[in-house]
């Protein structure tokens, strides 16, 4: 049997009851972990990712504070899991509390249109190189407009720039889980005047973004 | 509690993408006996990015059926 982890919380209160199939959970020191009991390893795809996001959410949004396991992590035995927890409580108890009652808004700023300050001199190179500069400043603008935007509701900001093919902008903002549909909303009319695109605003979804545990030394 | 990720509109690709950025590359990494699988994590992108490839080119495709526009100088 395999466990594929999925979230960390507190063990001062019962488990919420979850109807996922073979979930369990493991508590070591303060800390329970969940997992899902697996026969073996197996190729994960979009439906496993999925799974993992539902589970990870369900249990934040119960507890007010679960930190999301990277996926796909695999442990061998619910012992592991024990050894594991024990070995970074302070780390794990810590993160939590700077999770707890937040959730993540996840922005992601798509061109509606071509730019229309697209370069037409010198070479292909000249010209893609151009271009790219220029998409860059755009976005560069795009993120620093957004995050005026944002408002003092936003209590922490990441972001990237130009992520991939198409993306401009892609902003993770943590907010009180209370008030995140608020800001939602409020974010999605937040492009700046005269620029022609879109502002997707997904979530609330559990802070992955923010669920960070510094590595140990030695 | 909040909805899901709905996957019903177009739009829900980006979304799925940027989920899928967030849950393979964020999250407390749980060190000792753990392994994180890198080969599902490549099975998982190859997945979105046959996606969004296709999309990719459908655009192209539509982009370059259309007639030349007219450009100065």
């Amino acid at each position: 049997m395999q466990l594929l982890l999925r979230g960390i919380t507190r063990a001062d209160a019962p488990p919420p009851r979850l109807t996922f199939d073979g979930l369990a959970h493991v508590e070591a020191a303060s800390l329970r972990a969940f997992a899902s009991c697996i026969e073996a390893r197996t190729a994960l795809g979009r439906g496993e990712l999925l799974e993992h996001h539902r589970i990870v959410h369900e249990l934040h949004w119960r507890t007010r504070a679960c930190l999301p396991v990277r996926f796909p992590t695999w442990l061998d035995s619910e012992a592991a899991v024990r050894t594991s927890l024990e070995h970074r409580e302070p780390e794990l108890g810590a993160a939590l509390e700077r999770i707890r009652d937040r959730a993540v808004l996840a922005l992601t700023v798509v061109a509606a249109a071509l730019d229309e300050r697209e370069p037409t001199r010198g070479g292909p190179g000249t010209r893609y190189l151009r271009q790219r500069a220029t998409t860059l400043s755009r976005a560069e603008a795009l993120a620093a407009a957004l995050r005026e935007r944002a408002g003092d509701e936003v209590l922490d900001i990441s972001q990237s720039i130009m992520p991939r093919s198409g993306v401009l902008v892609s902003i993770a903002v943590l907010v009180n889980m209370d008030r995140a549909d608020a800001v939602a909303e409020h974010l999605r009319n937040a492009a700046p005047d005269g620029e022609d695109v879109r502002i997707l605003v997904n979530g609330p979804w559990p802070p992955y973004t923010f669920a960070v545990v510094p590595a140990r030394e030695g | 509690m909040p909805e899901y990720v709905s996957l019903a509109a177009p739009d829900d690709e980006v979304a799925l993408l940027d989920l899928a950025d967030r849950l393979l590359h964020k999250g407390v990494v749980i060190t000792g006996e753990a392994t994180i699988s890198v080969g599902g994590v490549d099975l998982i992108y190859l997945g979105l990015n046959v996606l969004l490839t296709a999309a990719e080119n459908l655009v192209q495709k539509r982009d370059a059926a259309a007639p030349p526009r007219d450009h100065a100088g």
